[in-house]
């Protein structure tokens, strides 16, 4: 039995990836930051197009009336807070002018940093304060609660325990009990039925502590925004968060990414 | 002599007095205590000057009663035990005052004193009495004093029965008890203790005797159903005297006896070990899965009694293998787990008493967050607690040790002593564990966790300091007990002395270094507790401190029922020891509510003397023929029984 799986073990060699100094084999269909390249704001397709109303045009005719002031920028705006990747708007387009890229790095510290310009470079997650860097920057305990959340995210944060990842090797741990805790990873829309529950995980973590949302459900409500039963933009609304992780879900780089710029391992664009 | 006399008259008049002013509950209730109190003070004199090694001291009186002679003697050996009486007079006397006091109404407080005096008289007569008419007059009053303490709440039918149980009990060993005397007062016609002869080819038969008799009142297993019946059922103050000091007289009686039978054969102290891991390891299982707190204390008092007779067995099995450290460390060991056990379990029974008075409920399952209510009294019951499971760096933990050593001694070679110094350690390190598990349980449902529901709020009272001082006193002994190992071993130097009838120089050395390394090791951890409790202390003198609820996985409606209850925390354990506990698990649904419930019978009880008493009682129904009731036939019995023996005399010559 033990020599058995001792067997396997050697069979599969060593599986875990170089991330971060070595750049991530990401897959084919990945879809990471959005790029828009947009010209004529008055066509609004994508906009109509888009399931979570993630695209704003600034300055549109509809919103503005006739009267446009001169000083008014007209531009596009794509919350990723809010977006699916979906690609609906991709497709909606007819200029072309929106399209996915390969870049994995889409975390931010503000909730404004997740709304993409038109044209404008996007500002990443920074690392923690220095006083609460000095605590949790070499060993961050994370209690994770899924408020709701279809899996989805949960999967892609639980994978990162796994030999391929290997989270524990940036002192990142996921632990049983808050009050182990430093901080909450949140997923889901923070339904009426978990509100309670994390509420109370949140006060059971000892101080300072941190608040991570991980994706679009747990940042804006994503899918999910605007129903009764669901907090009126996920876990945003009741606590202050540190770290916003956008994606539906996000991929396991991308969320490993957000950590590691949050405790100060990774501070460029690779 | 005649203070420790005088202070036996003080006890007696007090009590008297006490029975007079039964009508003034308050006045009775301070002369009691008052005679304990300076009763106690005055006899403990002599007793402390004898027990650190001054002379013996003997008093003779003639005395009318047949064979009866009022010879009493203070030696080391009494000396040790009748120190546990008189101080315990005077603890429970401050203690016993308060608990009584909200009974002041209700019941008799002057009777309850009355029969609290006699029964320390009665003790301190048991160990100091050298004649065997008087002896067995002290060991007749003990019990029946003890029985109508026993019976303080007597409208219940519960508290009715553990009466009973208990008469019927300790007079089946007062009766093997005579026989006993007689077989060794019968060569020389005398019953004095220092004229009795051991009949030719009869040492065994008479050991035999002392096992049962001595024994089914110090509670051996499987003679200890009694005490788990009448210890609950008595007023703490009064649990605490019988558990911690009245049982130890039957061990006291058995060295006593055991000293005149000569060369101990090995298979005595075989025997002895035997039972003391029978009794360690059941009582502390029974104790284990009881939610009874003073019933759990008490058959925890079963399983120290068995380490007691482990410690006596390995003093006997080295004495018969001419074994000096196995001897002394043996007896020594036991010696001073007497000591030791008299003082954590009567702070443990004061604490449970304490508790009562103040909720209302001695059901463990029904407490719970006491120790944000009481914190003190939680501190001195944790540390009695710690210390009776034979833990570092109290004073159990320092006789365990001693007997440990006794128990490795025998087994540095392979002789006789081998097997069964191994089986004692086995016993004794599994007793030490379950014994944590069961002090961990009883301290962690009913001081830990949250107020598991609303206690009546009708037996509520508020606890005095005069109850407090005692378990203060105590702790602090549990504590000191720890370092004064070495020291208190050397003051049992002439106790052992009596019972191994060996010089005291030789006593001393053998074990007196390993002793001074238990102490070392215990003034160590106690110095890394102090330093770490100011590291603490210090650490947190700069950060803010939260209090939050426990943490309930976030569930939206907590209740106190969730906690661990003493029988689930004992779960696991119980269920490995199913085939001994045999625990029956109830279940049913109240009004939405279901419940459940585990109950642990003693099966010793149940099993065995009911069925062996209810087949007596089937088969001596012969002689109600002869036993009706009738008055008359009575007086006709005597009158015929008298006229025989005119007849008989007369026909002698």
């Amino acid at each position: 039995m033990i020599l058995g799986e001792i067997k396997a073990r050697i069979n599969q060699g060593y599986r875990t990836i170089k991330f971060p100094d070595v750049e991530p084999d990401l897959p084919e269909r990945f879809r990471g930051m959005p790029k828009m390249n947009c010209k004529n704001f008055d066509c609004k397709k994508c906009k109509e197009a888009c399931p979570t109303g993630a695209i704003s045009i600034a300055g549109a005719a509809r919103d503005t009336g006739a009267t446009q002031g001169a000083g008014t920028i007209r531009q596009l705006k794509l919350d990723m807070g809010r977006c699916i990747f979906c690609t609906d708007c991709v497709l909606a387009c007819p200029e072309k002018a929106i399209s996915f890229t390969r870049d994995y790095g889409l975390s931010a510290n503000d909730r404004d940093d997740l709304i993409l310009k038109n044209g404008q470079v996007f500002e990443p997650a920074n690392a923690l304060k220095k006083e609460t860097l000095r605590i949790f920057g070499r060993s961050l305990k994370l209690r994770q609660v899924s408020a709701g959340g279809c899996n989805a995210c949960e999967m892609d944060t639980q994978v990162l325990s796994t030999v391929v990842f290997d989270l524990e090797r940036f002192g990142i741990q996921f632990v049983a009990s808050p009050r182990h805790a430093d901080g909450l990873l949140i997923t889901g829309p923070v339904t009426e039925s978990m509100r309670l529950a994390l509420e109370k995980t949140y006060e059971a973590v000892p101080n300072p502590k941190i608040v991570i949302a991980v994706g679009a459900c747990a940042i804006s409500g994503g899918l999910y925004a605007g129903h009764d039963e669901v907090a009126k933009s996920g876990a945003t609304e009741i606590f202050p968060v540190d770290l916003y992780i956008p994606g539906c879900p996000p991929h396991p780089i991308t969320i490993l990414d957000g950590l590691l710029r949050l405790i100060g391992k990774r501070w460029s664009h690779a | 002599m005649s203070l420790l006399i005088a202070s036996l008259i003080v006890l007696l008049l007090t009590g008297a007095a006490a029975l007079f002013t039964n009508s003034r509950p308050s006045m009775a209730n301070r002369i009691g205590p008052f005679g304990c109190v300076l009763g106690g003070a005055m006899g403990i004199v002599p007793t402390i000057m004898v027990f650190f090694g001054s002379p013996a001291l003997s008093f003779k009186a003639n005395w009318n009663i047949p064979y009866g002679n009022f010879f009493i003697e203070l030696d080391a050996l009494t000396a040790l035990f009748l120190l546990i009486i008189f101080f315990f007079s005077i603890l429970l006397a401050f203690y016993g005052s308060g608990y009584l006091k909200p009974y002041l109404k209700t019941r008799s407080i002057g009777t309850s004193w009355f029969f609290f005096n006699i029964l320390i008289v009665s003790m301190a007569l048991v160990v100091l009495a050298r004649n065997a008419m008087l002896f067995l007059i002290a060991w007749e009053i003990m019990a029946l004093s003890s029985f109508f303490l026993v019976t303080f709440e007597d409208e219940k039918e519960s508290v009715r029965r553990a009466g009973w149980i208990y008469l019927v009990a300790t007079h089946i060993g007062t009766a093997l008890l005579l026989l006993l005397f007689i077989y060794l007062g019968k060569e020389d016609g005398a019953m004095d203790f220092d004229r009795f002869k051991v009949p030719v080819g009869m040492a065994n038969m008479l050991f035999i005797l002392a096992v049962l008799g001595f024994g089914s009142k110090a509670g051996f297993m499987p003679l200890h159903v009694w005490l788990p019946e009448a210890h609950p059922a008595a007023p703490s103050h009064v649990s605490a005297l019988m558990s911690g000091v009245m049982i130890k007289t039957g061990i006291y009686g058995f060295l006593r006896i055991v000293t005149m039978l000569g060369g101990p054969p090995q298979w005595w102290g075989i025997v002895l070990i035997i039972i003391g891991v029978t009794s360690g390891i059941g009582g502390i299982l029974f104790a284990l899965a009881q939610h009874d707190s003073k019933r759990l204390l008490a058959l925890s008092s079963v399983e120290n009694i068995g380490i007691i007779a482990l410690g006596i067995g390995l003093g006997l099995l080295g004495q018969s293998l001419n074994s000096p450290v196995m001897t002394f460390a043996g007896y020594g060991g036991a010696l001073l787990h007497v000591l030791n056990h008299a003082v954590f379990k009567g702070l443990l029974f004061l604490g449970a008493g304490v508790v009562f008075s103040a909720t209302g409920t001695r059901e463990i399952d029904e407490l719970g967050g006491l120790m944000k209510r009481m914190p003190a009294v939680g501190t001195t019951f944790l540390i009695g607690a710690t210390a009776i499971s034979g833990l570092p760096p109290l004073n159990g933990f320092v006789s365990e040790f001693l007997i440990y050593l006794s128990a490795f001694s025998g087994l540095t070679s392979w002789n006789a002593a081998a097997v069964p110094a191994l089986i004692t350690i086995l016993g004794l390190a599994l007793i030490g564990g379950l014994a944590s598990a069961c002090f961990a349980k009883i301290f962690g449902v009913m001081f830990l966790g949250t107020r598991r529901q609303k206690y009546d709020s009708t037996h509520e009272h508020p606890v005095g300091f005069m109850m407090k001082l005692p378990m203060y006193v105590l702790a602090a002994l549990c504590v000191a007990g720890g370092i004064l190992g070495p020291w208190m071993m050397k003051s049992m130097e002439s106790a052992l002395a009596v019972l191994t009838k060996l010089p005291m120089q030789t006593i001393g050395d053998y074990v007196s270094t390993p002793l001074l390394y238990v102490a070392g090791v215990n003034i160590t951890l106690l110095a890394v507790i102090g330093l770490l409790a100011i590291l603490r202390k210090r650490l947190l003198r700069t950060k803010t401190i939260g209090t939050a609820v426990t943490w309930d996985c976030g569930y939206a409606y907590p209740t106190s029922r969730m906690q661990y209850t003493a029988s689930s925390f004992t779960q696991p354990l119980c269920g490995s020891f199913q085939f001994f506990l045999r625990t029956k698990n109830h279940h049913h649904e109240a009004s939405g509510t279901a419940v459940f419930a585990t109950e642990t019978r003693d099966w010793f009880l149940d099993g065995i003397f009911k069925r062996m008493f209810l087949w007596f009682d089937h088969r001596l129904s012969f002689f109600r023929r002869i036993q009706h009731g009738r008055i008359q036939l009575y007086i006709l019995y005597i009158v015929i029984t008298l006229l025989a023996l005119v007849l008989w005399k007369m026909r002698l010559p």
